[in-house]
């Protein structure tokens, strides 16, 4: 039996990419705008001079090749298309499998493949075919003079009626003969180190871009900082002459008019290796700033990938006057940023994912610094008295939801804190199993009752113990309540129940606060038996002190550390604006509320009855962003410790969320309202 | 309750309200700051009648370090007597007394004290027994030791039986250290208020305690 390769829809495939690029890069002029910044970033990264980018140029020019209008971008002080010139398709299977460098020529000839390096832009072999895309027939001629060996390679890469891409190369003089076969004898093949690329009848709107210079403004944006730091030269052929990409005024030096900060080499988050060479801020109060340079530019090797804007980060107004630009590590930031969390376009990152999550956490508070030192945003408004305490109360009413779904403030809560193994059972130890308290949260009322309030004690030795078993409460404040004290001798085997059946909690009782529950296991006996660890059984050893069972009267769990969420409240007459969250780094998160929204208006500046209802209210909106964050959250990490959350993110079902968020609402205000 | 905490952060002194519960309120704040202004004032009263005792000189010389930690350990039991501290607070309370003075300790210390190492928690433990009796005992040096065990300190009986032990021995404290070792590791694990007088006198006889039998 044969075996076959199967076939693929080469033209599907390009469509699908190109679509890819639409969507991320979201403005009519989407393919000029991916087309140079591939091939741009192509170009750059094949340069000679790594360090100085010495005598490197490209550039986009409409001219006449084989007899149609042709984009040619064209580059020089580059390598070339280096690597085996191979004549046969088993020879190119072989050189794309070993996966090494230097083979740019076979590379550039198919796709999905790439030897790139970390700190280089393209890694996925995505960008040439996109020069296919900008095609209208679907054909492309390339030329090369190699550094390596100093040969000449020109080719065709186009699709054919049977739907496959399909490439031509030609070598050294017959190379040069098919190019002067195309060009008409109009141009000379490249006579210095580069590649040209003639993308044959270009799309209208890519050819309108470089006729017209709208180009530059795309390359501007996304190459100015190769433009600055190299002083690179990218030229345009427009209509009125070539044009060469500036760096654009809001990237300049100490511009006029623009206050600013360099926040310099910094670690991004702490326990971790991941830093920024440098973030820059920007403010002006008196300029407009363009859109496209609106926000921070997230800088890869020299390419800006995305912006994202300041009002994104940081919820307050005046910050969109905010701009800037950050400038990653090559190793680990920038490698894994690029490997990990950025789109396979080069136009955006996977902000769940980490580190991309770590950037932008770190970016959003040193906006947030920024603001303050410059005093950007409006003054916090003072909140009344009632205010603070429904947002106090809100906040402790929301502990056991915090502490169920894991969220916590700094360094505090289950992620953080190591795990410890649970101790082996010893042969002589209690069990306090069936203790059972009215909530989860072991909140426990006056009129309530603890059941279970006793200790099983258990002889795994072959022989019996006389023992004092002593269960008591100690209060917060180091009052002792004893239970039940008995003295026993212990048989092999569980022993009877020391302590009570539940422990009624009365007022005249229990103080408001924390207590205790606790048990302990003394020898009454000298013996000639030793305990696991080598202490002798005396009279007087502790056989066992490890029941310490924490419960609260009258009070809400008083858990170390802070709470993961604050709220903030914003008067501003946005419509749209009831609440909004975003990450205070280590410390969690900030919950912002309209405080002139109609809904909540109402319910502040009121009696203490007014600042129940707004406990309330904020109290069950925060519950539902609670769901929210922890979703975030775990998507970074791709699972959850939560089945229900867990199932969404492994089916990526998103009609699934709405649905458990209510469900998950629906069991937190029960309780709550119990 | 909330302790408020003076804590050097880069080169610059910030207040942090140090607390065991989960949520941070504007009354726990208030009360902080009432306590600590207390708290201030119980230590300068106690920087002035030292001085005024000669025990310590303006420059912040201990002339008699036991009469310093002494007359400390007596006003801070004072001030707890009328400032409840709660027990979960307790650890919290004894590390925020180093830095107030700068007469006491010139230097606040760089890294965590432990509660056994605590010399304000130390001072009000040795305070609580007469000052005769303390002098008998031995220097500032030899309390700090003794009180640093854990195992030595939980039961009363155990700590008057080591006082009269180490009065008639009459030991320097690297000398009195072997011994109180030995009795802390034989105490550790073991519950001594099930044991009778004439029992724990018994097990401390019957401690091997080389080179300190009388």
């Amino acid at each position: 039996m044969n075996t076959f390769r199967q076939l693929r829809n080469d033209l599907r495939d390009i469509e699908a990419i190109a679509d890819g690029y639409k969507t991320k890069i979201g403005h009519d002029l989407w393919l000029s705008d991916g087309l140079q910044k591939d091939a741009v970033q192509n170009s750059w990264d094949a340069r000679i001079d790594k360090k100085h980018g010495t005598d490197w140029e490209c550039g986009f020019s409409i001219i006449p090749f084989a007899g149609n209008d042709a984009l040619c971008i064209s580059d020089s002080g580059t390598t070339g298309l280096n690597g085996t010139k191979f004549i046969t398709e088993e020879e190119l299977a072989s050189i794309l499998i070993r996966n090494e460098k230097g083979e740019d020529l076979a590379y550039f000839l198919n796709s999905n493949w790439s030897a790139k390096s970390a700190e280089e832009g393209g890694r996925r072999g995505r960008g040439k075919t996109l020069f296919l895309a900008a095609s209208k027939d679907k054909r492309i001629f390339f030329e090369s003079l190699r550094n390596k060996d100093n040969s000449y390679v020109f080719g065709e890469l186009y699709i054919d009626t049977d739907k496959q891409v399909k490439f031509k190369p030609f070598y050294d003089q017959e190379a040069k003969d098919k190019f002067f076969e195309n060009s008409a004898n109009k141009f000379k093949p490249l006579a210095k180190y580069g590649t040209r690329i003639f993308i044959i009848n270009p799309e209208n709107s890519v050819k309108n871009t470089v006729l017209s210079g709208n180009i530059i403004k795309f390359i501007s944006e996304s190459r100015w900082e190769t433009i600055k730091k190299y002083q690179a030269k990218i030229f345009v052929d427009t209509e009125e002459g070539r044009k060469f990409a500036t760096l654009p005024y809001w990237y300049e030096n100490s511009p006029k008019d623009i206050q600013g900060r360099t926040y310099p080499l910094e670690i991004i988050k702490e326990n971790t290796h991941y830093r920024v060479k440098q973030l820059v801020l920007r403010y002006t109060q008196n300029l407009d700033i363009p859109e496209a340079i609106k926000g921070i530019a997230i800088q890869r090797n020299g390419m800006t990938i995305q912006r994202i804007q300041s009002s994104e980060l940081v919820h307050d107004e005046g910050i969109d006057d905010i701009y800037g630009w950050v400038e990653m590590e090559t190793e680990p930031l920038g490698q894994e940023m690029g490997s990990i969390c950025e789109g396979p376009e080069h136009f955006d990152f996977s902000w769940t994912v980490k580190p991309a999550k770590y950037l932008r956490d770190y970016i959003r508070l040193r906006i947030r610094d920024f603001a303050k030192e410059f005093k950007i945003t409006g003054e916090q408004i003072k909140k009344n008295k009632a205010q603070r305490l429904a947002e106090e109360e809100a906040i402790k009413s929301l502990i056991p939801l915090f502490k169920k779904l894991g969220l916590t403030g700094k360094n505090i809560g289950k992620k953080l804190r190591k795990k410890t193994k649970r101790k082996a059972d010893e042969l002589l130890r209690l069990s306090a199993q069936e203790i059972e308290f009215p909530r989860d949260n072991r909140r426990v009322n006056y009129g309530e009752k603890i059941k279970g309030t006793f200790v099983i004690p258990i002889n795994e030795f072959h022989k019996d113990f006389r023992v004092l078993i002593k269960v008591f409460v100690v209060s917060d404040s180091g009052e002792t309540k004893v239970v039940e004290e008995k003295e026993l001798n212990l048989k092999n085997g569980r022993g009877s129940r020391v302590g009570q059946d539940d422990i009624s909690v009365t007022e005249n009782e229990f103080k408001k606060g924390g207590y205790t529950f606790r048990a302990k296991m003394v020898s009454l006996e000298d013996t000639n038996d030793n305990l696991p660890d080598g202490t002798r059984i005396e009279k007087g050893t502790i056989l066992y002190d490890r029941i310490n069972i924490k419960f609260f009267v009258e009070s809400e769990p008083t858990e170390s550390g802070k709470s993961p969420i604050r709220f903030e409240s914003r008067p501003r007459s946005d419509k749209s604006f009831l609440f909004e969250w975003e990450s205070d780094g280590d410390n969690g998160y900030v919950i912002y509320y309209n405080e002139i929204h109609p809904r909540i208006k109402p319910l502040i500046g009121l009696s203490e009855d007014g600042s129940d209802k707004l406990t309330e209210y904020l109290m069950e909106q925060a519950a539902i962003i609670a769901f929210q964050i922890k979703l975030e959250e775990d998507l970074g990490n791709n699972a959850s410790d939560d089945p229900d959350f867990n199932r969404i993110i492994k089916s990526k079902n998103i009609d699934a969320v709405w649905h458990i968020f209510l469900k998950k609402f629906s069991e937190f205000i029960w309780d709550a309202n119990s | 309750m909330t302790i408020k905490v003076k804590k050097n952060v880069n080169g610059k002194q910030k207040v942090v309200y140090k607390t065991n519960k989960f949520v941070l309120t504007s009354r726990d704040i208030k009360e902080a700051d009432k306590f600590d202004t207390e708290l201030d004032l119980t230590i300068n009263k106690i920087e002035k009648v030292l001085i005024e005792l000669n025990a310590l000189t303006k420059g912040g010389e201990k002339k008699d370090p036991e009469l310093v930690w002494y007359t400390v350990g007596s006003y801070i039991n004072e001030f707890l007597r009328e400032n409840i501290v709660s027990k979960e607070d307790e650890q919290l309370f004894w590390e925020s007394l180093y830095g107030r003075s700068k007469l006491l300790q010139k230097d606040k210390p760089r890294g965590k004290v432990g509660m056994t190492r605590n010399d304000f928690l130390s001072a009000s433990l040795m305070a609580k027994f007469p000052y005769n009796l303390v002098q008998k005992v031995g220097p500032w040096a030899m309390w700090r030791e003794i009180l640093s065990y854990k195992a030595l300190t939980k039961d009363p009986r155990l700590l008057d039986w080591l006082i009269e032990k180490l009065i008639k021995l009459n030991l320097t404290r690297d000398a009195a250290r072997p011994l109180l070792m030995q009795l802390a590791t034989r105490f550790k694990r073991l519950d001594t208020s099930v044991l009778s007088n004439w029992e724990l006198i018994q097990k401390l006889k019957d401690t091997d305690l080389k080179n300190t039998k009388d």
